[in-house]
Order: C-alpha cells, then sequence, then structure tokens
C-alpha cells in the first residue's frame, strides 16, 4: 500500500510529541529517518541576532520564551548561519560553545540555561552576571532560557545561604524588571544584554507562514502521487482535511476555515494565553491528521486514512473536532495550551435558534446549499444519519447522547466554516462559542490599532460605556456618553455604589473636563481606555487606563445587552473595582488634594429616560 | 525566670516591664495569663473593634494636641525602662447614634411624612422630644442643616453604610462605624438603669485595641514616626466628608458646652516585653498601608484590621513558644494557609488543621511552663518546707497569681503546697471562655484567616479579604509569585507552597508535595479572580499591587 513519508514525519509535530528540551534535535532527527526536509520556520530574528553578536561592538543576547517558541531553533540557525557551524557539527558535546569574534572577543553560547549541570551552573551564571553587568567586555554570551527558569536561577544564586550575592540579586531585580514591563534593552543602560521574548515576537504573520510551509510542503504532491486515493470521490481523509484547512475548494478567498483558526489563537494571545509556534503546528497537524478511534493513537497514518475510505468512516477523522483536540485523550488535551484553550472556548456548546435552524431544517437555503459546497464530506453526509429522526419527531429512537455529539460536531463545523455574518445576515459565529462578542473584539482591536473606522470605535466604545455604569452603580442604566466612576464608603461586600465624589468623564472631549481615549496599547498589544484631562497641568501623573482584554470585553457587554455572565464576572468586577477605586483616587488628587469636601459629595440615581443623574447631599454648611 | 511587679507583687516573666503605675488590678483573679500575654488581648472583641479601639487613642491624641501619637517607652531616674501611661477620652456622640443605631422615626417621617419641609420638621420634633431631652441634648440644629428629613434620611443612610459588624445584633451602645474623623467615633458602653447614665462596662471593646495600639507605639522609632506622619496625613488631620456629615448630625451637641460629661475616660493596658520583631512587622504592614495612595483611606482600614489581627495572633502564639521553650521569638509553629477551603480530599487541609490544633494548645503549654518555673523559683520554694508551708504557699498563690482555692474536701489551707499547686495549674488551664486561646481561636476566625465547619473542625483557609491584605502590605513593584510566598513564610510564617513547606517542616517531612504544589496554584487562582496576578508564561508570574505608584514612599518621606 502506498505511503507518503511526509504524513509519519508530520506525525512527529502531533499532540504525543517527545519532550520539550529536546524537542529542536528530535525534529531534525525524524526529518532526517523519514528523509524529508524540516518545515521552514520564519525566524527573522536569526539574522538580527547574528548580526548584533558579530559586529564590532557585540551585545549579550538573552533568548527566552514558553517552551516551543523556538529558542533552540533560533540558536542553531544563528550558529549555522552566521558563525560558521557546519550542520554535521550541531549540537556537538560541549553543552557551552565557544567562537571567536570581533576584536579577539570570545562567544559562549549555551543553548538551554537550566541544562548545565550543578557543576558548572554557579561558575557559569557568575561569568553571565560580570558580562552583563560589563565588568568583563571580552566575553560576549548568547544564551536562552525561559522565563521563569532565568530569574530561577538568578534568584537562587543570590540567596546562597552562606553568602548572599548582592550583585546577583541585582541582576535578578534588573531582569525581572525587563521581563515584567516587556523591554527588550535596559533604557537605563545597566544591563547590558538585548533580551528578546520569542513569545512576544510572535507575529501572526510568522504563524501564517509557518502554517503555509507546513500545508504547502513539496512532498504533498510528490509523496502521493500514486496513491490510489489521491484523487478518490470522496477521497484521503488526510487530504480531504489538508484542502479544508488552505480552502483551495472554493473561489476566491475561501479561507475561512484558517481565518477562524488564526482568529481564535489572536483572541486567546489578547487574553494573554500565549499560544506557542510549536503547539501551533500541533493544531495543524491534528486538524488534519486527527482520528478519534483510538485515544492512544490519535492520529492517522496512511494504512489508516486507507481503512477510512474504505469503511467510509469520515466522523472519525472530523477535522473540526479536531481542531478542538477531540481526538484526544481529557490529560492530553489539557497539556496543550491550545487545546485547553479552545476547550474552554466552548465551541460548539452554545448556539442559537437560527444555527439551529440552519442544521435541522437548513434554513436559510442557499447558505445551507453553499456550505456543502465547500465541504460535502463532513456536513450533510454524516448528519443525515440523525437528522430525520430529531426532525420527525421520533423522538424515542432517538439516542439523545449520539445526537448531542452529532449536533455539537455540526455547530463547530458552522464555526469554522461560516462565511463572515455580514455576507449572510445570520448571527455572528461566535455566538457558538463563549465569547459571544469575539469577533467585535478582534475588529474593535484593529479598528484602535488601525485607527481608520472611527465608527465601529465610537459604537463599540458606547457599549462598553454602558456595561461598566452598569457593572458599577447596579443600576440599569442607558447612559453612553459619560463614564461614572461611583463607589461605596469603605469596602463592602455590595460591589456596586453611587457615592459619586469626582468629575463626569465624558466620552467626547466636547464638554466636561475629563473625557475618554480609546487608544492602541503596543505593549499589551490591545486597546486602552485612557482618561485624560481636558488641561493636563504638567505635574500631572498618567491616569490608570482601564486594559480591554476579550474577558473583560465580553463582560463588559454582555451587561450592557443586559445578562450578567456568572462564570467570569466576578473576576472582572474585581477589574472594573480596581480601576475605578485607583483612578477615583488619582482624579480626587487633581480636583482637591485627595479628601472631597461635603459639598462634593453627590448620591447617583437614574432618570425617567434610563440617564444617571447626580444629586448633592441637601445640606447647608455653616 | 519569674520575678515579681514592684508595686502589686504579681508575677512576671523575668524580661517583662513592671506594670504601669496607674493600672488598677484590684478586681482582677487569675494573674497567669496576663503575665505572659499582657492586659488584655479579649476573646469577645472583634477585630472590627480592636481597630477601632486603637483608633479612639490615636484621634483623642490627635484632638488632644499632643505632640506624639504614641507615647514611647522611656527610662525611669534609676535608667530602668517604664511602661507607658495612657489616658484617653472616647465621646459618647450620643445624638448621632441614637439617630443611626436605635430611631425608628426619621425614616417613617421621610418616608410617609407630609411633602411640606416645615411640616415633617414639625412631626420630627414632635417625635424626638422626649427622646431628646432623655439623652440631655436636642435635635433642633438638624432643621437648618437639612433642606428636609428625607435629605436628614438619606444621610444616616450613608453613615450607617460604613457600620462595622453590621448584623450582630448588639446592643445599641455597642454599634460603630468605620472610623473616618473624630465625631465618627463611640464609646463603646452600657445604658445604665437610671436616664443618662453611661458606663464604659467594656463588654465587647476591652483593651484589645489598647494593646494594639501599645504594640504600635514600641515598633523602632523609625518606623513609628512613619507611620504617625501617615495617620495623620491620611486620617487624622483629613477632614473627611463623612465626617464633616457626621459632625454636622452632631451639631449641638459639642457646643453645648457639656462636652466633658458627653466623653468616657480610660487608660490602657499591660503590654510587658518592650521590643519584639512582631512590633515592627505590625508597623511596616500600617506603613505600607497607609502609603498606598491609590487606595481611598475608607478602603484601607479593612486590611488595616486583618493584618493587625494577624499579628496579634502571632503575638499570642510567639509569646506561647517563648515561655515554654525560653528560645527567641518567631519560631512557633507556621501556619499553614489551606486555599481551597474545602476538607474534602485535601492533605493540606488535614496538615492545616493540625497546625491550628497545635496553636490552640500552645497558650496551655506555655502557661503550665510558666507554673512549672514558678514553681522552682525562689518565691515558691521560700514558701514551702516550713512549718507554716500551707498558709504560706496560698498566700504567694494569691499575691503573686491573684489566685485563691474556692474551698471543697481537700482543698484550701489544709491541702498540702504540692496539691494546691496543682489546683491552680488546673484552673489556669481549664478555662474555655475568656481564656487567650478562646481570644486566639476567635481572633483568626473573626479576622477571616481559619474557619470552621461541621465535622471538619476547625483549619486556616484565609478569606478573599485577608488575601488581599496581605498582596497590598507586601507588594509594592510587582514581585515573582514564589518571592511573594516566601515573604508570607518570613514575614508571618505563612506556608502555602511546596518550597515553603520544605523551609519550615524539611525536606524529609512526610507531606504531599503534590498537593502543596496544587495548594499553590489554588492561591494564584484566586489571586488571578481578585486581580493580583499578572502571568507573562506557563513558568512565570507576577503577584501584583495595582494600587502602589511609584510616588507612595517619596510622599511620606516629603511629609516626614
Amino acid at each position: 500500500m502506498h505511503q507518503n513519508p511526509l504524513i509519519d514525519f508530520l506525525r512527529s509535530y502531533g499532540p504525543n510529541a517527545a519532550s520539550d528540551a529536546l524537542y529542536d534535535e528530535h525534529v531534525q532527527e525524524e526529518a532526517r529517518k523519514h528523509g524529508v526536509e524540516e518545515i521552514k520556520i520564519s525566524a527573522p530574528l536569526v539574522d538580527e541576532i547574528g548580526i548584533l553578536l558579530t559586529s564590532d561592538s557585540p551585545t549579550n543576547v538573552v533568548l527566552t520564551g514558553t517552551a516551543g517558541d523556538g529558542k533552540t531553533y533560533h540558536i542553531r540557525q544563528v550558529a549555522l548561519k552566521h558563525l560558521g557551524t557546519r550542520p554535521e557539527e550541531w549540537p556537538g558535546e560541549d553543552l557551552v560553545l565557544k567562537y571567536s569574534i570581533a576584536n579577539g572577543r570570545e562567544l559562549r553560547v549555551i543553548r538551554d540555561l537550566s541544562e548545565l549541570p550543578e557543576s558548572v551552573k554557579a561558575e557559569e551564571i557568575d561569568h553571565i552576571t560580570r558580562c552583563l553587568l560589563g565588568a568583563d567586555e571580552q566575553t560576549v554570551y548568547l544564551v536562552a532560557a525561559n522565563d521563569g527558569q532565568l530569574l530561577e536561577m538568578w534568584r537562587s544564586a543570590s540567596q546562597q545561604q552562606d553568602s548572599p550575592n548582592a550583585t546577583q540579586n541585582r541582576v535578578y531585580q534588573l531582569l525581572s524588571n525587563m521581563l515584567r514591563e516587556e523591554w527588550e534593552e535596559d533604557e537605563r543602560g545597566i544591563l547590558k544584554a538585548r533580551i528578546y521574548n520569542l513569545s512576544r515576537r510572535l507575529h501572526p504573520s510568522i504563524v501564517d507562514e509557518t502554517i503555509d510551509h507546513l500545508l504547502e510542503h513539496p512532498r504533498w504532491d510528490e509523496g502521493c502521487q500514486g496513491c490510489n486515493h489521491f484523487d478518490g470521490e470522496k477521497g484521503c481523509p488526510i487530504r480531504r482535511n489538508r484542502s479544508l484547512l488552505r480552502g483551495a475548494t472554493t473561489n476566491g478567498d475561501g479561507r475561512v476555515f484558517r481565518n477562524r483558526v488564526r482568529d481564535v489563537i489572536a483572541l486567546a494571545a489578547a487574553n494573554d494565553q500565549h499560544v506557542p509556534l510549536r503547539q501551533i503546528l500541533t493544531l495543524v497537524v491534528n486538524i488534519v491528521l486527527g482520528d478519534s478511534e483510538d485515544q492512544d493513537n490519535p492520529l492517522l497514518t496512511c494504512a489508516k486514512a486507507h481503512e477510512r475510505v474504505l469503511g467510509s468512516e469520515y466522523s472519525k477523522t472530523n477535522p473540526y473536532d479536531n481542531a478542538v483536540g477531540g481526538n484526544l485523550a481529557d490529560d492530553t488535551r489539557r497539556r496543550f495550551t491550545i487545546f485547553s484553550t479552545l476547550e474552554s472556548y466552548g465551541i460548539g456548546l452554545e448556539t442559537t435558534n437560527q444555527f439551529d435552524e440552519l442544521l435541522l431544517r437548513r434554513q436559510p437555503a442557499s447558505l445551507a446549499e453553499a456550505l456543502e459546497r465547500v465541504d460535502p464530506v463532513y456536513g450533510e453526509a454524516l448528519f443525515e444519519k440523525v437528522r430525520p429522526e430529531y426532525v420527525r419527531g421520533a423522538r424515542e429512537r432517538l439516542d439523545l447522547k449520539s445526537f448531542g455529539r452529532a449536533m455539537t460536531s455540526q455547530r463547530r463545523r458552522l464555526f469554522f466554516q461560516l462565511p463572515e455574518s455580514t455576507e449572510t445576515g445570520v448571527d455572528s459565529h461566535w455566538l457558538l462559542t463563549v465569547f459571544h462578542n469575539g469577533g467585535s473584539y478582534l475588529a474593535f482591536q484593529k479598528a484602535v490599532e488601525d485607527g481608520d473606522s472611527d465608527n465601529l470605535v465610537t459604537t463599540i466604545t458606547r457599549r462598553i460605556i454602558k456595561g461598566f455604569n452598569r457593572a458599577q452603580t447596579g443600576m440599569m442604566t442607558d447612559d453612553t456618553e459619560t463614564l461614572w466612576l461611583a463607589g461605596t464608603v469603605g469596602q463592602s461586600d455590595d460591589p456596586t455604589g453611587r457615592v459619586f465624589t469626582i468629575e463626569e468623564i465624558r466620552r467626547t472631549r466636547a464638554t466636561g473636563m475629563f473625557h475618554i481615549d480609546v487608544v492602541h496599547n503596543e505593549k499589551r498589544n490591545r486597546p486602552h481606555i485612557q482618561v485624560v484631562s481636558r488641561f493636563p497641568s504638567p505635574y500631572e501623573e498618567e491616569l490608570k487606563p482601564l486594559d480591554v482584554r476579550p474577558l473583560l470585553f465580553e463582560y463588559l457587554l454582555r451587561v450592557a445587552d443586559g445578562s450578567l455572565p456568572s462564570s467570569f464576572s466576578r473576576q472582572c468586577h474585581q477589574e472594573v473595582k480596581h480601576f475605578t477605586t485607583m483612578l477615583r483616587q488619582q482624579i480626587a488628587r487633581i480636583l482637591y488634594d485627595e479628601v472631597p469636601s461635603l459639598e462634593r459629595v453627590q448620591m447617583l440615581s437614574l432618570d425617567s429616560e434610563g440617564k444617571i443623574r447626580r444629586d448633592q447631599m441637601r445640606v447647608t454648611v455653616q | 525566670m519569674i520575678r515579681r511587679d514592684q508595686g502589686s507583687g504579681v508575677a512576671l516573666p523575668h524580661d517583662a516591664l513592671d506594670l504601669p503605675d496607674h493600672l488598677e488590678i484590684g478586681g482582677i483573679r487569675d494573674w497567669a495569663d496576663y503575665g505572659i500575654w499582657g492586659l488584655l488581648l479579649y476573646d469577645e472583641q472583634p477585630p472590627w473593634f480592636t481597630l477601632i479601639e486603637c483608633m479612639h487613642i490615636l484621634f483623642y491624641r490627635e484632638g488632644a494636641h499632643k505632640e506624639n501619637l504614641f507615647e514611647p517607652v522611656t527610662h525611669d531616674a534609676r535608667g530602668k525602662l517604664k511602661h507607658e501611661a495612657v489616658t484617653y477620652r472616647v465621646p459618647l456622640n450620643l445624638g448621632l447614634r441614637h439617630l443611626l443605631f436605635r430611631d425608628l422615626e426619621t425614616p417613617r417621617v421621610a418616608t410617609h411624612g407630609t411633602p411640606n419641609a416645615q411640616a415633617q420638621w414639625q412631626i420630627f420634633a414632635e417625635r424626638t422630644e422626649r427622646i431628646a431631652s432623655d439623652l440631655g441634648l436636642s435635635f433642633n440644629h438638624l432643621q437648618t442643616v437639612f433642606e428636609d428629613v428625607k435629605s436628614l434620611n438619606d444621610a444616616l443612610d450613608l453613615l450607617r453604610s460604613t457600620e462595622v459588624e453590621a448584623y450582630s445584633g448588639r446592643r445599641w451602645t455597642s454599634r460603630h462605624i468605620l472610623p473616618l474623623g473624630p465625631d465618627m467615633l463611640f464609646a463603646d458602653v452600657r445604658e445604665g438603669k437610671s436616664e443618662g447614665k453611661y458606663n464604659a462596662d467594656r463588654r465587647f471593646v476591652r483593651r484589645s485595641g489598647e494593646m494594639l495600639y501599645l504594640m504600635l507605639g514600641r515598633a523602632c522609632s523609625d518606623l513609628r514616626k512613619d507611620v504617625e506622619t501617615l495617620l495623620r496625613q491620611r486620617l487624622l488631620a483629613q477632614n473627611t466628608p463623612w465626617n464633616q456629615l457626621a459632625k454636622l448630625i452632631r451639631g449641638g451637641e459639642t457646643t453645648a458646652g457639656s462636652h466633658s460629661e458627653q466623653t468616657v475616660e480610660l487608660s490602657t493596658g499591660y503590654l510587658p516585653i518592650p521590643h519584639l520583631p512582631v512590633y515592627n512587622r505590625l508597623a511596616q504592614d500600617w506603613k505600607a498601608l497607609l502609603s498606598l495612595n491609590g487606595k481611598p483611606i475608607e478602603d484601607l482600614l479593612d486590611p488595616l484590621m486583618r493584618l493587625s489581627t494577624l499579628h496579634q495572633t502571632i503575638y499570642i502564639l510567639n509569646r506561647s513558644q517563648t515561655t515554654r521553650t525560653g528560645g527567641p521569638p518567631d519560631e512557633f509553629p507556621p501556619f499553614v494557609f489551606e486555599l481551597a477551603g474545602s476538607a474534602r480530599n485535601n492533605a493540606v487541609q488535614r496538615i492545616s488543621l493540625g497546625q491550628y490544633g497545635s496553636h490552640m494548645r500552645l497558650p496551655r503549654q506555655g502557661i503550665d511552663a510558666f507554673i512549672d518555673t514558678f514553681s522552682q523559683s525562689d518565691h515558691w520554694t521560700a514558701a514551702i518546707g516550713t512549718s507554716m508551708e500551707r498558709g504560706r504557699a496560698s498566700q504567694t498563690l494569691k499575691d503573686m497569681f491573684r489566685w485563691e482555692n474556692d474551698g471543697g474536701e481537700t482543698s484550701g489551707r489544709r491541702a498540702p503546697p504540692s496539691h494546691m499547686l496543682e489546683q491552680f495549674r488546673a484552673s489556669a488551664l481549664k478555662g474555655s471562655r475568656r481564656s487567650i486561646w478562646a481570644t486566639f481561636s476567635n481572633q483568626t476566625k473573626g479576622a477571616g484567616m481559619a474557619i470552621a465547619k461541621r465535622r471538619a473542625g476547625t483549619w486556616y483557609a484565609p478569606n478573599d479579604a485577608v488575601l488581599e491584605a496581605l498582596v497590598l502590605a507586601n507588594v509594592k513593584d510587582p514581585v515573582e509569585l514564589g518571592v511573594f510566598l516566601d515573604d508570607l513564610y518570613e514575614r508571618y510564617r505563612i506556608v502555602v507552597g511546596q518550597q515553603q513547606a520544605q523551609r519550615a517542616f524539611g525536606s524529609d517531612a512526610a507531606m504531599s508535595l503534590e498537593q502543596l504544589k496544587i495548594n499553590e496554584q489554588r492561591l494564584e487562582h484566586r489571586l488571578r479572580i481578585l486581580g493580583f496576578v499578572d502571568r507573562k508564561s506557563d513558568a512565570c508570574a507576577f503577584v501584583v499591587n495595582p494600587y502602589y505608584e511609584r510616588g507612595d514612599e517619596a510622599r511620606v518621606e516629603a511629609a516626614a
């Protein structure tokens, strides 16, 4: 039977991958074993680092990032492309690789700092410390470690029981500060190093290119030549899934599936759930090769794909289920950020009548047909076995459990394949997830960053304000033009408060002392709602912004729509509370040196139009 | 070693101060506890009332224009350290507290009365006339302050929203609001049988707050001065709008001239040991919290209350342990904080339960050891072995411990001294209420550090407010989660995760490290929900204090 060696090679990227530390070596070895070129990873930093190290005045480079972001890969590429290492010499026996560089300096390269044996660790850390503080300029380091390990090493070095080490503590503080603030260079120039955090450097275009490299690997066509299922009626599930993900079966820009995958990764990133590049490859491989028959063996081989075609068992290779790790054992799924994140989105577990109507009654027909054309294998063909029993009302014969599973799979198909709601007039596909407003978030994020869609930003800012005011005051207000920072007197179990001691904050600059700016924050890469005063004094500190993450966005918009999502409301409410308390204090300092006078105290209430009004305490102060 | 107080002759640890001169101990029995822990940490005083009692003294000293808020321990003429003598007055504030906690008429008039303001005031005056005269004051000034009775009622509602220990159902003279100014203070009193008599019976407010005040005052002088500056800057010298409101309602009372009748005079108790590290840590936490300009003072009182109580419980354990072993402070068995608040299949809960149990035993062991030391001291050995030994032994116990046998077959002066000593010991170890361990138990639960559940027992499972207080007081710039956990262990002997457990119990101790890891993750999870965690990656998380601003300390130093 025909076998494409690429498939066996791709399986090594799957969710059963080897241990973290040896991953790069593992992939190289698999590539050699199967005689396949490894997947090319876009790594624009390699040249930047190479140039830094080989220039006349080289700088120390620290590579950090989550396991799977390609630290070792980058170091290998730097060594091969810029330091003259030959491929067959890599990685060699030495844990510390030494090179001569410009002006008689020595470059020491450590692929994984945490791998150093205890015997040499202390000495090496000592040496790095001297270089980082500029005490030794004859040596330059290129080292990699994930952020936690990096800090841990200097923390424990500085806490040696017998002699607490101030120098190392200094480096610990500097490193910790830089990692926290996400600085690549020390502003004050004390720490002589460039710190590249590969997690933050993972630009969406890198992700896209790498997925392309995987899906467009030359061996796809070459290796499948001569296989019976290369161009069969329904065809090989592997090739089928790949082509669904490539979006090649439709005309024009039919990459809906891929775009949806990109969107969920983007939303995760905005929620501070970073998905390393390796796990993105794992996801793609799992979508294409996933098979749900045997959780211990969750990926297809050519032989198994052959069986699936013969038995027409496509329900087992459903790429939409694979995309959320449906073919994996629970603990495997949870081990991977990407799958646990997707699981937490609950894709297909939420729905609306419109979607269920579309699935059960194929209404609107034009849309149902269009979806069939995109994917004739995993839609009707699978669902027709269960649907009639439900539609005809033969409930007694209906196996509710398997019906529910089938519905969930079909809703997942909708999530990944439904055209944009603006094109169809159907609900947003995000309503099939817990992030009902996920699509709005991404649009808002982009509009704020690009600054080219004031209308969208305005509409959404109004909804945020409304939600904020409702969450804050506990009143069902419709006020979208003023942000009310109210509270209680003292900490209280009641999360809402109506005591108001500062000034209103307007949505626009037109009137009032304070107003809102919606700005894109580079560091966090998401929108911030920034309060600014109309006449800022030169001494004025920067007011604390509201950092709009997707979770908080979801909370505020749902509250604005009149519901209270209990599962994450507490966390979000705390965020709102911290923001409000802090900002009230800051504004109070601007207005009247912290403590307001009694005349300033006002109570908020609702007027007949749902707008918030404020009333002074009716007292005469002598 | 045990010595006798110079004035009263009661038993004291060798390193304790003599009692302050003003302290009247005539009515006191069973002295053993007080020698070790002082006079007095009281079991029925809730943590909020402890903070408020302490504020009573601070506001009094500010109002009386004392140069120092705290009275430092000084040396007497012979160079001996001398206990502070602090006397203070607390207002009865009867008019305001009547309207807040006893009056039913104001809301009635406000809601059912006529819309005519003048007529409303007329009804209000009629209905409150009798009580006003009983209280010896007048409510007439309210008409000139508030537009109508409804406004008065709104103002009272607002002040009432700051009540602490609300819903406890205490008498109206033992209800309190946040101490946000001198007009928001109420002496805790008993209403006498005859009209207009109120006496400080110390039923719910009995010296725990004075102890807190004394502990703060005994921190090293730099810290004490910083706390002084901050207290003035953030609270004592601030005219908060809430106090302005309280003052307006109080109105005539302060101008009535009979001010002296409207206060209660008190003087502070006894704190035996002049210097302890726990006093400094307490003051450090007050300083850290009061420095947070990002939070208004009214929001800082809750964490102040919780951490003050935490330090007082640490003090109890410290004194117990030192008395038992004679060793240095801060070597008591650590706290183990369990973060799920559930006893089901939870190894950490079982460790925590064990620690709580050993803490509850520790004060008894302290007393036991104190009595042992006494029994080997000259005071006791000189009394026995003489022909008059029964009488002298009995007298010694009476003089040094204010203990007398209350009769019985084999007791009294007829019993041999050794028997008498054991009777004394049994009585000292017996108490359930009014004992220092009852205080410990109520304090830890009252401050939200420990919970008691049926069948599962009592253990340390902090609530969110305690976690918040710990973050606010211990985090300035963000710190790694691991560093934060180390700080908790070093400053409070609180164990949460694996590493602290190994430091506390040794790496060989039979513990489920896996469960402690989970416990640590639970802490992170709870801190995240509270908005105090910034996770950078799967390997690195920072604990953040959103209220800390870089300039906070600079402001303190500039003001000092």
